[in-house]
């Protein structure tokens, strides 16, 4: 009788060269053959569990440091969330991790040579993050090709701010004040150049306490990214040396869910353009500092914002991102070889759908066309004829 | 390799000769000048039959039996004429007329590309919807797909089987993976922590 354990060594070879690195450590566990024959399977997709219970996330990167050794077969990181599944108190759920001296002063080393984020190195060696240990472990991934990092709840990584349930509470309402206050289009423009500003009805002496609060915060408790609300990796994002792993990253999904608190986050898209051999994006729930009508906030395209082009993208999906007009028409100039293009808008004011898509339409001098693109803004508006691959 | 290659070409240069209509145009059409034209070496150009471990004969086209490399190098081997019954004595008939069907399905499709260069994202896990409806059978039956689809060396049901039985063991414990697929755990609690504490990452 044809079982999983009656079949020949190479199809199971096959077939556990299809699952990931977490699937194979229970295979292992499985049975002996099994065992065997996982220690000489390498699966092309690493899956990390960030603040999984089990710690997976440390091992890896433990043995990872241990042998130094580039893994050259994974082309595809996945990130799992597991803080979710913990109880209330989010990230403290999850027991903290500790290093051997020796690993540590081997991580400092690491994280020197590539470039990491002091911050981000204070994390990795303190055991406090293990989202922070990303950019570790795309150091040794030279050849990743897709980027998935799954379904974020940022609200999550906030908590892990918080000592004490009422200290949540507490650093939530400041972020999202914080947030709200801060944003460009509530700072600078009068009520009547925007109709969707929200008046702001507590005084400057709150804003300043709560900043206070939460520095003190940040200072007395875990070392957090300066901003405060951004996952460790995006913050090192910026300019680090160890971007140069993600050359051939051709496509990057973020499914983050969406959260009142979360920090704009266009500037992370505007990176992904950046990469050299990127096709395909997936980004829900992105949003930007950009005022309304305006361009593009410079410090996110950059200064060759307007002449910089990305002709390897291929395919882009932004579901319910919160980006204003000038943001979406500068990604149609930026990416001129785009083959199918489906955003769904929760921005206010409600973009005009169709001088949206008929920027995509010229900018790619017609080579897409209305059958390649779906966009829908917050009225249900509709423009394109393309049915939508996945929603969020 | 360029041997096989070049009779090929001769074989369908021939074929497009002679079988201009197809045989189902054929049986529709009773003028007896097509009957004569249909010849047993036309009928034999595109259909043959199979022999299954259970003796059961199945009528199959041949371009739908080309799918299996293994009897395609064998027609090719054996040239053109090939009236009798080819036997597949691994793959019984339940089992046969299954990959029959993938086959049917799927003679279209175009070889697959030497670079992978395609523009969407394509997951390695990604089946497509008719090839999860087809795999949606029991587990002997899965088995025994995989199993024939490997000896008849049909590749990409193969790989849609492989990756039926991954995604089965995706995310599964230890403990599950074994009840799944009816396993034996045969560890010793001593390897068993062993196992446990080295480390996940099998290191190359």
């Amino acid at each position: 009788m044809a079982s999983l354990a009656a079949l020949p060594t190479e199809l199971l070879i096959q077939i556990f060269n299809q699952t990931n690195n977490v699937d194979l450590y229970s295979l292992r566990q499985a049975c002996k053959r099994f065992a065997d024959i996982a220690q000489i399977c390498a699966p092309p997709t690493l899956v990390l569990q960030i603040d999984a219970p089990n710690h997976q996330a440390w091992k890896l990167v433990r043995s990872l440091i241990k042998t130094q050794t580039p893994i050259k077969q994974v082309r595809e990181v996945q990130i799992e969330w597991y803080r979710r599944a913990t109880d209330e108190q989010g990230a403290a759920a999850t027991k903290q991790w500790t290093w051997t001296r020796h690993e540590r002063d081997q991580i400092n080393r690491l994280c020197f040579k590539y470039g990491i984020w002091d911050q981000l190195a204070l994390a990795i060696s303190r055991g406090i993050n293990s989202e922070a240990l990303l950019p570790l472990v795309l150091c040794f991934t030279p050849n990743i090709e897709t980027l998935d990092l799954g379904e974020v709840d940022v609200q999550l990584v906030e908590h892990s701010l918080a000592k004490e349930p009422d200290d949540c509470q507490i650093v939530i309402d400041a972020f999202h004040t914080l947030n709200e206050c801060m944003r460009p289009e509530y700072r600078y423009l009068s009520e009547e150049d925007d109709p969707t500003r929200v008046p702001v009805l507590v005084d400057d002496k709150y804003y300043t306490r709560l900043l206070r609060e939460f520095r003190k915060r940040q200072f007395h408790d875990i070392p957090y990214s300066q901003r405060g609300y951004r996952l460790w990796f995006q913050q090192s994002l910026r300019g680090s040396a160890w971007r140069s792993s993600l050359g051939n990253i051709k496509h990057f999904v973020d499914r983050r869910r969406y959260c009142r608190l979360q920090a704009p986050n266009f500037a992370i898209l505007v990176r992904m353009l950046w990469l050299p051999q990127i096709q395909t994006i997936r980004f829900d729930n992105c949003q930007s500092y950009s005022t309304p009508q305006g361009p593009p906030s410079p410090n996110t395209l950059g200064p060759a914002a307007s002449d910089y082009k990305c002709p390897s993208l291929r395919r882009l999906e932004l579901y319910n991102d919160l980006l204003p007009e000038g943001d979406l028409l500068a990604i149609a100039r930026t990416a001129p070889g785009l083959q199918h293009v489906a955003i769904t808008s929760n921005r206010t004011p409600a973009i005009d759908v169709e001088r949206v898509g008929q920027a995509f339409v010229s900018f790619t001098r017609g080579r897409l066309t209305r059958n390649d693109i779906y966009i829908r803004n917050l009225l249900q508006q509709e423009w394109g004829n393309s049915r939508l691959v996945s929603e969020a | 390799m360029g041997l096989s290659a070049s009779r090929q070409i001769e074989t369908t240069a021939i074929s497009g000769h002679l079988a201009f209509p197809t045989t189902a145009q054929l049986h529709h059409i009773n003028l007896p000048v097509f009957r004569q034209l249909s010849t047993p070496t036309a009928v034999n150009m595109t259909n043959m039959k199979l022999l299954s471990s259970d003796n059961v004969e199945i009528s199959v086209e041949k371009d739908v039996a080309e799918r299996s490399v293994l009897i395609k190098n064998m027609l090719e081997d054996v040239g053109e004429t090939m009236d009798a019954p080819i036997p597949i004595p691994n793959v019984n008939e339940a089992v046969l007329r299954k990959v029959i069907e993938w086959c049917e399905h799927h003679r279209n499709d175009p070889p697959p590309p030497a670079d992978d260069d395609s523009d969407s994202r394509k997951k390695s896990t990604d089946i497509e919807e008719w090839d999860q409806k087809f795999m949606q059978v029991d587990q002997e039956m899965l088995f025994e797909i995989i199993l024939a689809a490997n000896y008849l060396d049909i590749k990409p049901l193969l790989d849609v089987g492989c990756k039926t039985v991954a995604n089965m063991i995706k995310g599964k414990s230890p403990e599950e993976i074994r009840k799944t697929f009816n396993i034996q755990n045969d560890f010793t609690p001593e390897e068993e922590d062993q196992i446990r504490r080295e480390n996940e990452w099998a290191e190359e």
